[in-house]
């Protein structure tokens, strides 16, 4: 049976990632791909999303996506089935997305969704990985529920200030390139069930021309996954402001 | 002793731009104590009332989550370097 993945943004980070899982060769086990974003293509994309082209500015881009990766998939003899989904990522159905998927992959471009998407994903007890890029940085986790730190033992809580996103702060296109790859090895590692990719935080400074990867452990103090968590569900107050989208 | 700071990208403009930077304590504590010293305003992007934000990781050098150790009171020696790594949204 295929495993089933669902793949969270298809912007700057899904891109890549979706483009190896498409790519994985003749002798790659099947795998169902759901790529779930609301969003249109616009201009601005185009320097990192590299899945789109000018024509399709104004179209959807799970659709988009879809397309272009059944000619990868194609051509690489891949086998692999697509499932474009046109929806954000709300508290009232991540529950229920995460639970339908054997691995989560997250790309979103705000904090609130990645947050629902690490509580989401451990309490479905499904692995994730989760990736970050702003300016010159980003950083990429593999969770395994049960081993190891989940986002919430390394970034515990959602900042009460606003922080820096691509739309307003920049962004360099290859290196969201660059944290895609890290996250698609990671997630072909974890369909591979090599569970130890979850041991650590892998960050890149691009502008420094440094990459670093430090052991992370769980925290027992954890709200999400320590001994006594408080977090047991997904109440939508908990990722306010809501989702600026996947 | 001084101590070697990796400053994330986030925090360079109140650095001067600067990626690493050096200050002086015992502990984490007082490293960005002195940080504060240095450039006014980067404690406050670090810390708040209860400790390191809880949007931010101190690594003790690259490896050692500091909240595994003595928090800000975790102890240093020549040669140790921290690293400041905040959350990340963009994607």
């Amino acid at each position: 049976m295929s495993a089933r993945v669902l793949l969270i943004g298809m912007g700057g980070l899904g891109c890549p990632v979706a483009s190896i899982l498409a790519q994985r060769g003749p002798s790659a086990p099947p795998l169902a791909l759901t790529l779930l974003d609301d969003d249109v293509v616009d201009g601005t994309n185009l320097h990192r999303q590299t899945l789109y082209s000018p024509r399709d500015v104004g179209a959807l881009k799970v659709e988009r996506a879809a397309a272009r990766l059944s000619e990868f998939a194609a051509a690489s003899r891949t086998s692999i089935e697509l499932h474009p989904v046109c929806k954000r990522l709300t508290p009232d159905n991540a529950r229920d997305l995460v639970a339908s998927h054997d691995l989560v992959i997250e790309g979103a471009d705000n904090l609130p969704t990645k947050f629902l998407t690490a509580d989401a994903a451990a309490l479905e007890r499904t692995p994730v990985v989760h990736a970050g890029v702003v300016r010159w940085s980003g950083w990429v986790k593999a969770v395994v529920p049960g081993r190891g730190a989940c986002m919430r033992c390394v970034f515990e809580d959602l900042p009460a200030d606003r922080v820096e996103t691509c739309a307003d702060a920049g962004v360099v296109g290859a290196l969201v390139g660059v944290m895609g790859a890290l996250a698609g090895g990671l997630a072909i590692r974890l369909l591979r069930g090599e569970v130890a990719a979850a041991d650590a935080i892998t960050r890149v400074d691009a502008l420094a021309g440094k990459a670093r990867t430090s052991r992370v452990r769980a925290r027992a103090s954890c709200a999400l996954c320590g001994v006594v968590p408080s977090i047991t569900d997904v109440a939508l107050a908990r990722y306010a402001p809501v989702c600026a989208g996947a | 002793m001084a101590i070697l700071v990796r400053i994330p990208t986030p925090l360079r403009t109140l650095t001067g731009g600067k990626d690493e930077v050096h200050a002086e304590g015992a502990d984490v504590r007082a490293v960005i104590d002195d940080l504060e010293k240095q450039y006014p305003g980067l404690k406050d992007r670090i810390c708040d009332e209860k400790g390191v934000r809880r949007f931010v990781n101190v690594f003790l050098n690259e490896e050692e989550d500091i909240r595994f150790v003595d928090g800000l009171e975790t102890a240093l020696k020549t040669g140790d370097s921290l690293q400041i790594v905040p959350a990340i949204a963009g994607g």
